[in-house]
């Protein structure tokens, strides 16, 4: 406990008035565009600032309408980011129409994927404020559309939106049933699944669900250091990124959006989902090959 | 003599009475047995309960030997079945665990959905319920015939019972919350990993329709405050999930059983309180060692006369189990035994075994087993096994030294007794002033229970830990004031200015990367404890002690005895909360004396007692030891003094005060006294006397003198924890009683003018207490003052 929450129960306890900021938030719901009120918390007292950017502008979209209230939406083609390959899209397709390897031939998820086409499918990230239970923010997701692929992000602007966001996950699993992961079966689905029955919001049941992370061990473990997502982007993929946020810095990121508004600092957390995308997408390509052994890392490389 | 340990028991049993007359009839008797009560032989009582029983449940209850049941559990099964939530307050072995089972099951029958969550205290606990409930489940299998045999086992074995806690395997826990139907458990467990990842269990819960509380009565002071409101965020889970369950508990017998209940779910509920059991005679005797010399002053070792009565006893083939304070002690008594029966009477020596807590499923039932089939005699444990764990019965128990309630005195005594024999209890006075009360005044053991147990959920440090668990499980609304109280409010503000909660569309959400339920200990207030640690050894912790006590204990310079060594401390980190301390071998102890003053912050409520005034305030504490005193072993003389500048503590807790009338004070002065000493005196058998009335030990609450607050010289007695926990809030209310306690101590004391056994310091707590009004402190304050006081009290 800390000292200053001490002394403000303290106060309690001697039978003063509370302290703290009045009662609740205000009563409004969460108004229409990008900055749904916050009561009394939000206000900076003393100096004047300069109101953050909207998020509109930052992340720029639109409100998604759900049976569980409102989030927010961005989306993109994902060839408008600069480095993005555009015949991802083409590779992706002939990995799935190709006979792909033996233990991809084998794996259930593979095969949903395969029968339904590439159009059925739908990568999957989620950004959390947790390692399990809390909240949920971000999914990030990408699908194929008539050979184009589309970057998807789904954004709780403050916890109230997060039942939306659940219910806005299952919906777009409802019409792209198959979903690629990277650590999916142990972290991201069963996470949606927590929180969908915590908040009784709509579950999201994928009828198949490729995992990379099974994948990239079962082909690539003896000779890499590990199978974390940035050891194989760069081990199998030969890229490297540079700035990305931390993963632990990721939730207080969140938390202090909802507080401050700010949506500057999101981008970071965005640029870090879509890049997590994109590697898995081509990992996925890189995995319906047979015989590309992965590069390894030269002896003495710096570590950017 | 020796008896023949062959043959099976007589019907009636030992004949105790020919026992005990045996021994005061020996030539070597010095008096030792103070009193004998006896308590009358009570048979059966039986009923049926309004509807019968489900014709599986009563072939499987016949199949294990109930032919009928006794009319608590009829009584407790006809509440239940009207939907009431209810306490069962009957002794041990009365049966209380099938007055909530058998509700239960039949509840679980009728509805294949329906689940169900037992907690206990200890998770020995739960594994030996869990094998009562399988047994009785396999009986329920067996006994199912006739159509609809088949489906009905099915039912049955849908109910598997699964122990969900700690050592609980990953698979294992997955299988339970997937599909697990009546689950066991413990508040630790719900607190940590149930209610947070309430998500995973949304289908227990959405059907969740009895949570079984047993043994509430250990669910006081700081872990009953705890307990208390992690009871309130499962029915709000629960409330979400759509369920509202009923709650079975059941306690000890206790002053305020269905008041405790009600405090720790937060529904009303009906008591069974009328114990249908049989039982047969009881010998209740208060056994006082003898003084060691003519001075009268010092008296034999307590361990010494139980070990001599174990040994009689077992010689005589009378199974006994000894009950003592401390596992040294245990051991010591085991030993002793041991080596005495090897002595006299070879093979009985390893018919005696010790009992200590951490044995494995395995090896306590080796020991029943053993119990059972008459071949061990004697088990040495220590107070932890009191609760309902089953080790079968035996003839006799020996309680050493007042264990610290009632409640604890005939749960110790309740192991004794096979039905319809009679049974003996031995209480062995220590040579401590409580124990020396009791043993005069032995009605407090058979009369009724006088002392209650206290909660206070609403204790702001308390409370507040849960209201940010509570927002963890789910956004707090408007009507979380209503189940958590009205301190609510203001915690949540507290924790939103913390950042801890953010304010969203008129709800409040957790909003912080913490796991909230991690920093809650339920069974402290906060963590504010200083290190003890030796510096001669590689800064080893060899203990600890908490911030409310350690000014008291770990001052400079102090001399510290930790489990029978002295210690020197040469640094008090009060930042770091250490005590950097080494060995050190002397003559003499130290006596610090402290500086204490209270403010009112808040009058919670007033009365008049007589014509004096009583009140009921929130309070600031705040003491400083300000110098310690030398004083030479055995002598009690000071042979130095040191002044310390230590800083001032400060505790927000809850204070009763009590300022004696105009009328009052000018009686004593007209004697001749002093009406400070005379308050001094009440002060300190006041907080002697509180234990008898709630369930807290001495060191719990603390008294100061002050008349810096109303004017006129005011005895507050207060809990020693931030926030209070209910302990002199109970004192308040019965607060007549309590004086009359304390004057019938005062009189009963043989001193002449005082001593710490009554109007003096408790031993227990060294510290000399310096009280604003009273100059130079009273270490024994007159007792002549005290007397004159309480007495004016007391006559109208």
């Amino acid at each position: 406990m800390t000292d200053s929450l001490h002394e403000r129960l303290g106060a309690l306890a001697r039978g003063g008035r509370p302290t703290g900021n009045g009662g609740l938030g205000a009563g409004a719901p969460s108004m229409p565009g990008s900055t749904p009120s916050m009561g009394v918390a939000a206000l900076s007292v003393g100096r004047r600032r300069r109101p953050p950017p909207d998020l509109a502008d930052i992340l720029p979209g639109e409100e998604l309408r759900t049976d569980r209230g409102v989030c927010w939406r961005h989306e993109r083609p994902l060839d408008h980011w600069p480095g993005v390959d555009e015949s991802l899209a083409e590779r992706l397709n002939s990995a799935l129409v190709d006979p792909p390897p033996d233990d991809l031939a084998r794996d259930a998820g593979w095969g949903a994927w395969r029968e339904r086409g590439l159009d059925s499918a739908l990568f999957l990230d989620l950004e959390t404020t947790g390692l399990a239970a809390m909240p949920v923010f971000l999914c990030g997701l990408l699908s194929c559309h008539r050979g184009e692929m589309t970057f998807r992000l789904l954004l709780a602007r403050d916890y109230s939106e997060e039942a939306a966001l659940l219910s806005a996950v299952a919906e777009e699993l409802s019409r792209r049933p198959v979903v690629v992961t990277f650590n999916g079966k142990s972290y991201d689905l069963p996470y949606l699944a927590e929180r969908a029955g915590r908040l009784k919001a709509p579950p999201s049941r994928p009828v198949g669900h490729l995992d990379l992370l099974h994948v990239a061990r079962r082909r690539w473990a003896t000779r890499l250091p590990d199978c974390r997502l940035k050891t194989l982007e760069w081990h199998v993929l030969g890229r490297r990124r540079g700035g990305d946020i931390d993963g632990a810095e990721i939730p207080d990121t969140y938390h202090r959006f909802v507080r401050d508004r700010d949506p500057r600092p999101l981008v970071r957390v965005m640029a870090h989902n879509l890049h997590d995308l994109y590697t898995l997408a081509e990992l996925t390509v890189r995995a319906a090959r047979t015989s590309v052994p992965a590069p390894t890392l030269p002896p003495g490389s710096p570590d950017i | 003599m020796s008896a023949d340990l062959t043959t099976p028991l007589p019907l009636r049993g030992h004949d105790f009475d020919a026992f005990l007359a045996r021994i005061t009839g020996e030539r070597h008797y010095a008096g030792q047995v103070a009193h004998v009560g006896r308590l009358p032989e009570r048979p059966a009582r039986h009923a049926e309960p309004t509807a019968p029983l489900p014709e599986v449940l009563s072939r499987a209850l016949a199949a294990r030997g109930i032919e009928r049941l006794y009319r608590h559990q009829a009584e407790a099964i006809d509440l239940a079945r009207l939907g009431h939530h209810v306490v069962v307050v009957t002794g041990t072995a009365s049966g209380k665990t099938l007055a909530y089972n058998l509700p239960v099951l039949e509840g679980l029958m009728a509805d294949p959905d329906a689940t169900a969550l037992y907690l206990f205290p200890t998770k020995a606990l739960a594994q030996d319920q869990l094998k009562g409930l399988t047994r009785l489940l396999e009986s329920m299998s067996d006994a199912g015939t006739g159509p609809g045999a088949d489906s009905e086992v099915d039912l049955i074995e849908s109910i598997k019972p699964g122990v969900y806690d700690g050592d609980t395997s990953q698979s294992a826990r997955r299988k339970i919350r997937d599909t697990g139907r009546l689950v066991l458990s413990n508040p630790d467990m719900l607190h940590r990993a149930l209610l947070p990842y309430h998500g995973r269990w949304s289908r227990f819960l959405s059907r969740l329709r009895y949570v079984i509380v047993d043994e509430i009565h250990t669910y006081r002071g700081i872990f009953g405050s705890n307990v208390a409101n992690v009871l309130r965020r499962l029915r709000r889970v629960a409330a979400h999930h759509g369920a509202d369950p009923q709650f079975l508990s059941s306690s000890a017998t206790i002053a305020n059983p269905v008041e405790l209940a009600e405090a720790l779910t937060g529904v009303a509920t009906r008591a069974v309180t009328e114990d249908g059991s049989p039982r047969g005679p009881r010998w209740f005797v208060t056994w006082n060692p003898p003084h060691v010399d003519r001075a009268r002053v010092e008296r034999r070792s307590g361990n010494v006369e139980a070990m001599e009565i174990l040994v009689r006893l077992v010689r005589e083939g009378v199974s006994t189990i000894v009950f003592c304070k401390a596992r040294v002690v245990a051991e010591l008594i085991y030993k002793y035994a041991h080596d005495e029966l090897r002595r006299r009477d070879g093979a009985l020596a390893g018919r005696l075994t010790p009992y200590r807590s951490g044995y494995l499923p395995s090896e306590r039932r080796a020991i029943e087993k053993r119990l059972f089939d008459g071949e061990l005699l004697g088990v040495v444990s220590t107070n932890a096994l009191e609760l309902g764990i089953d080790i079968g019965s035996l003839d006799a128990s020996i309680v050493v030294g007042f264990p610290g309630t009632f409640a604890s005195v005939w749960q110790q005594s309740g192991r004794a007794g096979r039905g319809h024999q009679g049974s003996l209890t031995v209480f062995v006075a220590y040579d401590d002033p409580i124990d020396q009360y009791l043993a005069r005044h032995p009605d407090y053991f058979l009369g009724q229970a006088p002392e209650a147990a206290a909660i206070d959920p609403g204790n702001p440090y308390i409370l507040a830990g849960h209201v940010a668990c509570a927002a963890f499980e789910l956004p707090l609304g408007p009507e979380d004031e209503e189940l958590f109280g009205p301190l609510t409010s203001g915690v949540r503000n507290a924790l939103e200015a913390e950042n801890q909660l953010a304010p969203l569309g008129g709800l409040h959400y957790f909003s912080s990367t913490d796991f909230p339920a991690q920093k809650v200990n339920l069974r402290t207030i906060s963590d504010d404890t200083y290190s003890i640690v030796d510096l001669t050894n590689g800064d080893r912790v060899i203990g600890m002690v908490d911030a409310i006590s350690a000014p008291e204990l770990v001052y400079p310079e102090a001399i510290y005895l930790h489990e029978g060594e002295t210690w020197f401390v040469k640094r008090l980190d009060m930042d770091q909360k250490v005590a950097y301390v080494e060995p050190v071998s002397v003559d003499y102890y130290t006596q610090p004396v402290l500086d204490t003053s209270l403010r009112v912050t808040e009058r919670r409520e007033e009365r008049w007692s007589g014509p004096e005034r009583l009140t009921l305030n929130r309070a600031t504490v705040t003491w400083a030891t300000t110098m310690f005193k030398k004083i030479q072993f055995g002598s009690t003389d000071s042979i130095g003094y040191k002044n310390l500048t230590l800083p001032p503590q400060h505790l927000d807790t809850v204070a009763l005060g009590w300022s004696p009338s105009e009328a009052v004070r000018n009686a004593v002065r007209a004697d001749g006294r002093k009406p400070a000493e005379g308050l001094s005196g009440i002060r300190n058998l006041m907080i002697t006397v509180l234990p008898l009335f709630v369930m807290c030990d001495r060191s719990d609450v603390g008294g100061v003198i002050d008349s810096s607050n109303l004017g006129h010289p005011t005895l507050f007695l207060y809990d020693r924890f931030a926030g209070g926990v209910g302990f002199t809030e109970r004192g308040y209310t019965v607060w007549e009683e309590m004086v009359a306690e304390a004057l019938r101590l005062l009189e009963d004391c043989p001193c002449v003018d005082g001593c710490p056994s009554c109007v003096g310091l408790p031993i227990l707590r060294p510290a000399q207490h310096q009280d604003p009004d009273v100059m130079n402190g009273f270490p024994i304050p007159d007792k002549g003052a005290a007397r004159v006081m309480l007495r004016s009290l007391l006559e109208p």
